[in-house]
């Protein structure tokens, strides 16, 4: 017994004596006074309560915005303030609709309430009445549409094609950003390149050999394959599941298995699915053998370069007072980016990009001065020992808003905005992402477009027959 | 009520049904607006499908494949782009024919008549369905299924299966539901009940699925 | 069902005359099965909804309840609770995450369409339609009682899809791809999807049967003289709800198929170069937006078809309760048809942030608000219907009013999220959970209160407790504002979120949660005063005496006390006038059967004459 269930006892108790309570007092004024009476008395405290309900909710309408107006968000983009202008516009015109009407039906229900021979009127249309009534909306939301129209269109429209770009993509749980470097373009991708040292597939030559060699393994490097790796697990679970099978047989106490009896679902589940899993693996390495011939590097040169010096950064800065356009996409499912004080919101759908346009105004240290005067972020954060107030610590924070599964409540990711000279600053900071893996590579060795780096040399003087290798497979193309 | 003429508005006055049918028949009216609405989400997901692909072109196997290689075979003979498919076309229009003139012999309350028609509309039926399953076969043979298409792209397997099957589905419960008629008309039912009015409701059916046919023939065959 | 002792106890009427030749074979021998579970009588069948309907409504409640419990209580120990729940209550005490997207996702198909579909639609549809129009039965009993037997099927498809082993769907109601599609996206995926859209699919086909008896009795089976424009409004809405259901749900049912083709067959119809668990899938020439329109098209007709039969039964509960004919009856039926026409091009506000051509959507932006004016005109008639009325306020009307008040609160903010520019900052927040909640949600509920609160003697014989039923009505009322008002001011919040404690900006809404929460729970045990009202009230009410109760013009009133399969004893009555003539020539109500009296215009008939010409050339009449 717990807590719980003493409050839901407690509350069923409550509920069985309301009831008698009122089963009484009804059979008492059934016994007493007659219909009329009593529909009187009924109305009457019912009207009186509905006018009171209506004063208080009134009062409660507007207490509500000054009780709430430090959990309002700063905007901190140009369109953030278009929308805010919208969102002003919208709430008096639906202020005074909703106030008004309501205040008209609780009144009308309080003065009009129910007594004995009362004069009705027979009121059953008025056309003037229903004109107007038809033509007003109509005019107010004609007003709204067109100004919303006006923001909207600004706010979607396509920038120039030089704007500086980021790509954003989201993927079970999380979110990565990728820059396009020094070149200024970002580098082709494609899904089935994807693997942990590529984990957007970014194309270049040497990540497209790494995949392959991943998929179906390489004596040379030493790589068992992926597809191979599967199907010896395939050989050897049957043999598994027998031998659990066995152990759970000689247990004595069928309770006492119960832990088997996972194990052996969880291992009869990979059994079934295995299958899947290799054919998967088998039709992705075709894909890439069918798309990446010879010709495709050939007739692609370029492209395959701009990956090259893409940076992956961590955190997602931005210069101020710059427009930025965002490449959404996503790789599992849809999720939604959500810049929550920008006020960029904007779908990440698998197979599709979308985009967003936004100028931030705000520099992330401009916005911790705002919050040094909101008393909502005065107070440290929880279990923070050196009692810093939270607004020290301000981020601009993304989230995904579309539901994506398990976490995605955790899909976090950290905006900074930067003045120019920071953001010049931190961006010299930033590693191309290939630096970072190009050890990692299980390839044979790195084609002649790839950037020479001081660190990995010894890897690059080492192959340098597969370099000669592969660019005379390039010129067999031609 | 009776033999008064009516302007349109009495008619709505209530006692009297205003479109002078009876119930069932609104009700098949209503329930074939509905599955029209049905095929139109399958067809738009079709022509969502197919326009985001690219469109034909020679060799490339992620585009969508030509109906004239796709369709050229029937029983017995081969390179004869959609001959097959007009054949299996013309059979089902003529079935709805035949079971216009089932309909016509019910109104003149003629049992003979009506089965005689209704048993060529089951024929016509059949011929469709099994020319289709025919063709199934010989799709998959060739190793077109839901997931793969060797003419082009894998999509073109999944919508043509899973469209046409719908169709068929519908063909092949019009071919149940009228052999149910057949035997009740030979027991006489209809004719005791004074009116062949369920032929009449049958045979809506059957021109729905004969039109819908027009439409999926148009999606896969043609375009 | 189990009502049978007392209605059996109860038959007052014992002549009974056959009416429609389709119905005589049912009427020879009843037995309980026949009465009761595999009934004909829409009547009965429209009590099964009602109670299918009330039994789903607790649950998709008690579904609140558990994760309004994880929103308000983050850090509670429930512990408790691991009896009931299982494995779905983590080992320290928690709710599991993908159990919390469960309960979302199955609150809202519950409430969405076993509810507020079938239990209230459902209900109504088969209750009213034939008595107000004076009709035997509906054109089809036997495909009225397959429309709940799906019904049924249905919810027990739902129901055991709560006991896999993986969990019940869990991708949300709208049941979006891929998350939806792929067995390896969540939990609810793996096995709970395929359950979801089967049931799905068997609704699909209870709501077509029901629909099309619903259009075709309307249409073909009013009683002599009940012309289009005589109907009270409760039909011309649910007539219109029956319209929008036959043609938007077969979209749904394309959209679930290729989604089982999807799951099942390894069909890509929604899918394209996705990346998961760490391979790369060989779908691809799918699109998972065209799922979306798709849903769409059935999901925003569907929020009509849960508020017009609210809004029809509000019109005839406030005019009978305040002695007033409804206001405008004509401007509220081409104010329903406007919006049964306007709901079907309005479906893509819901994907303003989907990616779609900005175009599109700024043409979708123009449907949407004008969709709002017909709503408009019908608010400010319910207002003038009150209007020196003499208003009764027993707890169908008081229920009638609040759902006035709920639909103004909620409507007004639809205009914000309509307009596509406010709906960047308003997509997917708790912004749009407080205003569908009010609108659609608590709204359509107030709307079922009212009419089982009306309906209810008619339909047992007997009344439910007022004094419980005020009880009922303040405690709902309070609670529903408390709850999703404060909620709006959660606009940045996203949505579907079991715990916002990992992002500082939401951080300062604890204490609004936790106050949510509390009245969320209040909430649900005043439905429980509901519940035990309606149950006690079917066996021990008060019994009714009189056949009018309540002094309404309307047909359903005209049948004796407890009526049987077939409703009148004799003939049908003849209609001689429109369903709202109160308080006029002095009289509190005339009955749609009285014929016209001599210099008696019938409204609508003769344009805009008012009562009191008639009055005067009748008081002439007496010189």
């Amino acid at each position: 017994m717990s807590i719980g269930w003493l409050i839901f006892i407690a509350v069923v108790l409550i509920i069985i004596v309301l009831f008698q309570v009122t089963r009484t007092l009804d059979l008492v004024s059934q016994l007493r006074g007659n219909d009329d009476e009593r529909e009187e008395h009924n109305s009457k405290v019912n009207g009186i309560a509905l006018f009171i309900f209506m004063v208080l909710g009134v009062y409660a309408y507007f207490w509500c915005f000054g009780h709430f107006k430090n959990s309002n968000l700063p905007p901190a983009s140009e369109h953030g303030y278009l929308i805010e202008d919208m969102i002003l516009w919208t709430l008096i015109v639906c202020s005074i609709v909703f106030i008004i009407c309501n205040i008209l039906l609780f009144t009308f229900s309080l003065i009009y309430r129910y007594k004995k021979g009362r004069e009705t009127v027979h009121f059953a249309h008025s056309n003037k009445l229903e004109f107007i009534w038809t033509i007003i909306p109509t005019i107010v939301l004609t007003g709204l549409v067109i100004f919303g129209l006006q923001a909207w269109t600004k706010i979607m429209s396509m920038p120039d094609e030089d704007t500086f770009t980021v790509e954003v993509t989201g993927q079970q749980f999380f979110w990565t950003t990728r820059y396009p470097g020094a070149d200024g373009k970002l580098g082709a991708r494609d899904y089935n390149l994807i693997c942990p040292d590529n984990p957007l597939g970014i194309i270049t030559k040497e990540f497209v050999e790494h995949r392959i060699n991943l998929l179906q393994g390489n004596a040379k490097l030493d790589v068992k394959g992926e597809i191979k790796v599967l199907e010896e697990r395939k050989e050897i679970l049957p043999g598994l599941i027998d031998s659990i099978q066995q152990l759970i047989e000689m247990r004595q106490n069928r309770y006492r298995s119960e832990d088997l009896k996972d194990e052996l679902d969880e291992l009869e589940d990979e059994l079934d699915d295995i299958d899947s899993h290799i054919i998967t693996r088998v039709k992705n390495l075709d894909r890439i053998n069918t798309i990446y011939t010879p010709e495709y590097f050939v007739s692609h040169q370029d492209e395959i370069t701009w990956g090259y010096d893409d940076f992956m950064p961590s955190e997602m800065h931005v210069p101020v007072n710059e427009e930025v356009l965002l490449k959404i996409q996503a790789l599992d499912v849809l999720h939604n980016f959500y810049i929550v004080h920008m006020k960029v919101k904007m779908d990440a759908v698998p197979g599709m990009p979308t985009f967003f346009k936004f100028t931030p105004i705000t520099t992330t240290a401009e916005m911790r001065e705002v919050y040094s005067k909101n008393p909502l972020w005065q107070q440290p954060k929880e279990g923070d020992e050196t009692k810093t107030p939270k607004w020290k610590n301000f981020q601009y924070e993304i989230a995904c808003a579309e539901l994506c599964g398990t976490g995605h409540s955790a899909m976090k990711y950290i905006l900074v905005v930067d003045t120019e000279a920071e953001y010049e600053e931190w961006v010299t900071t930033q590693k191309p992402a290939w630096n970072n893996v190009v050890g990692n590579l299980k390839i044979e060795g790195l084609s002649e477009l790839a950037p020479k780096l001081k660190s990995v040399e010894p890897v690059a003087t080492d192959s340098i027959n597969l370099v000669t290798d592969t660019s005379t497979i390039a010129s067999k193309g031609n | 009520m009776e033999t008064t003429v009516q302007n349109a508005k009495e008619l709505w006055n209530g006692g009297d049904s205003p479109f002078k049918v009876s119930y069932g028949k609104i009700m098949i009216w209503y329930f074939l607006i509905s599955d029209t609405f049905t095929f139109a989400g399958l067809l738009i997901s079709y022509g969502a499908v197919r326009t985001s692909q690219p469109s034909h072109k020679e060799g490339d196997l992620t585009s969508w494949p030509d109906p004239n290689e796709v369709f050229s075979a029937g029983p017995g003979f081969h390179h004869a782009p959609l001959v097959f498919v007009t054949f299996m076309t013309f059979t089902l229009i003529v079935s709805s024919v035949t079971m216009v003139r089932a309909v016509q012999e019910g109104h003149y309350m003629n049992k003979a008549g009506v089965a005689k028609w209704l048993v060529w509309t089951i024929i016509g039926g059949l011929i469709f369905v099994l020319s289709q399953a025919w063709e199934w076969t010989h799709l998959i043979h060739e190793g077109m299924n839901l997931k793969s298409n060797p003419f082009g792209a894998s999509s073109f397997g999944a919508l043509f299966f899973l469209i046409t099957g719908f169709h068929g589905l519908h063909v092949s419960v019009g071919v149940l539901m009228n052999t149910w008629a057949l035997i009740s008309t030979q027991r006489g039912v209809f004719h005791r009940r004074g009116h062949y009015e369920m032929i009449e409701k049958l045979g809506l059916y059957w021109h729905f699925v004969d039109l819908v046919w027009v439409y999926v023939f148009l999606a896969f065959y043609l375009l | 069902m189990s009502l049978e002792t007392t209605v059996h106890e109860h038959q007052h009427v014992e002549t009974h005359v056959h009416g429609h030749e389709h119905h005589d074979e049912h009427h020879h021998k009843e037995t309980f099965i026949t009465k009761y579970i595999f009934s004909q009588d829409h009547k009965t069948i429209s009590k099964q909804f009602l109670i299918t309907g009330i039994i789903w409504a607790v649950i998709g409640g008690l579904l609140s309840v558990l994760f309004r419990i994880q929103l308000g209580f983050p850090d509670a120990n429930i512990m408790w609770l691991k009896p009931l729940l299982g494995k779905w209550i983590t080992a320290e005490g928690q709710l599991a995450p993908e159990f919390y997207n469960a309960l979302i996702t199955m609150h809202g198909t519950i409430l969405v369409f076993f509810v507020l579909t079938a239990g209230l639609s459902g209900t109504f549809a088969n209750y009213l339609i034939p008595l107000m129009c004076g009709a035997r039965d509906m054109a089809s009993g036997f495909l009225n009682m397959l429309s709940y037997w799906f019904f049924f099927l249905s919810s027990i498809v739902m129901g055991i899809s709560f006991f896999l082993a993986t969990g019940p769907a869990s991708g949300g109601w709208t049941a979006y791809p891929p998350l939806n599609d792929l067995h390896q996206a969540a939990t609810g995926s793996i096995a709970g999807v395929d359950y979801w859209l089967v049931s799905m699919a068997l609704f699909i086909v209870s709501v077509l049967l029901g629909g099309l008896n619903y259009v075709t009795t309307v249409i073909n089976m009013r009683t002599k003289g009940m012309k289009m424009f005589r109907l009270p409004l409760p039909v011309w809405a649910l007539l219109l709800t029956a319209v929008i259901g036959i043609l938007s749900f077969p979209v749904l049912l394309s959209a679930a198929v290729l989604m089982l083709f999807d799951r099942n067959l390894d069909t890509s119809f929604y899918l394209d170069q996705i990346y998961i668990g760490g391979e790369a899938l060989a779908n691809s020439g799918g699109s998972p937006i065209l799922y979306q329109h798709l849903f769409w098209f059935l999901g925003h007709p569907e929020v009509y078809i849960i508020i017009l039969p609210a809004m029809g039964i509000v019109s005839e509960v406030l005019a009978v309760h305040s002695r007033k004919p409804i206001f405008g009856y004509t401007a509220m039926i081409y104010s329903l048809l406007a919006i049964t026409v306007l709901s079907f091009i309005v479906w893509a506000h819901h994907m303003f942030m989907t990616g779609m051509n900005p175009f599109i959507g700024s043409i979708f932006v123009i449907f949407t608000l004008i969709i709002a004016v017909p709503s408009a005109v019908k608010v400010f008639n319910w207002i003038t219907t009150l209007w020196k009325g003499n208003i009764r306020l027993n707890p169908q009307m008081l229920f009638a009013i609040g759902f006035v008040s709920m639909f103004i609160s909620g409507g007004v903010t639809g205009i914000f999220l309509g307009n596509s520019a406010i709906d960047v900052e308003l997509h997917d927040t708790y912004f749009i959970v407080a205003h569908f909640h009010l609108v659609m949600g608590v709204a359509a509920f107030f709307g079922m209160f009212a009419g089982i609160y009306h309906w209810f003697p008619k339909m047992f014989g007997r009344f439910m407790n007022p004094t419980l039923g005020f009880i009922h009505f303040w405690g709902t009322i309070i609670c529903a504002y408390l709850i999703f008002f404060p909620m709006h001011f959660e606009y940045m919040l996203p949505r579907r979120y079991p715990t916002h404690a990992g992002f500082e900006t939401f951080g300062m809404f604890g204490e609004l949660n936790q106050f949510i929460s509390v009245f969320a729970f209040i909430s649900f045990a005043c439905q429980l005063i509901f519940v035990f009202n309606f149950f006690y009230s079917i066996w021990y009410g008060r019994k009714a005496r009189e056949l009018n109760p309540w002094g309404a013009t309307t047909l359903e009133w005209t049948t004796p006390l407890r009526p049987k399969h077939g409703n009148w004893p004799g003939e049908i009555p003849e209609v001689h006038r429109w369903a709202y003539d109160y308080s006029k020539h002095g009289r509190d109500f005339i009955p749609q059967t009285e014929p016209l009296s001599q210099y008696e215009i019938e409204h609508g008939e003769h344009g805009d004459e008012g009562d009191s010409a008639i009055i005067q050339k009748e008081k002439k009449d007496d010189h």
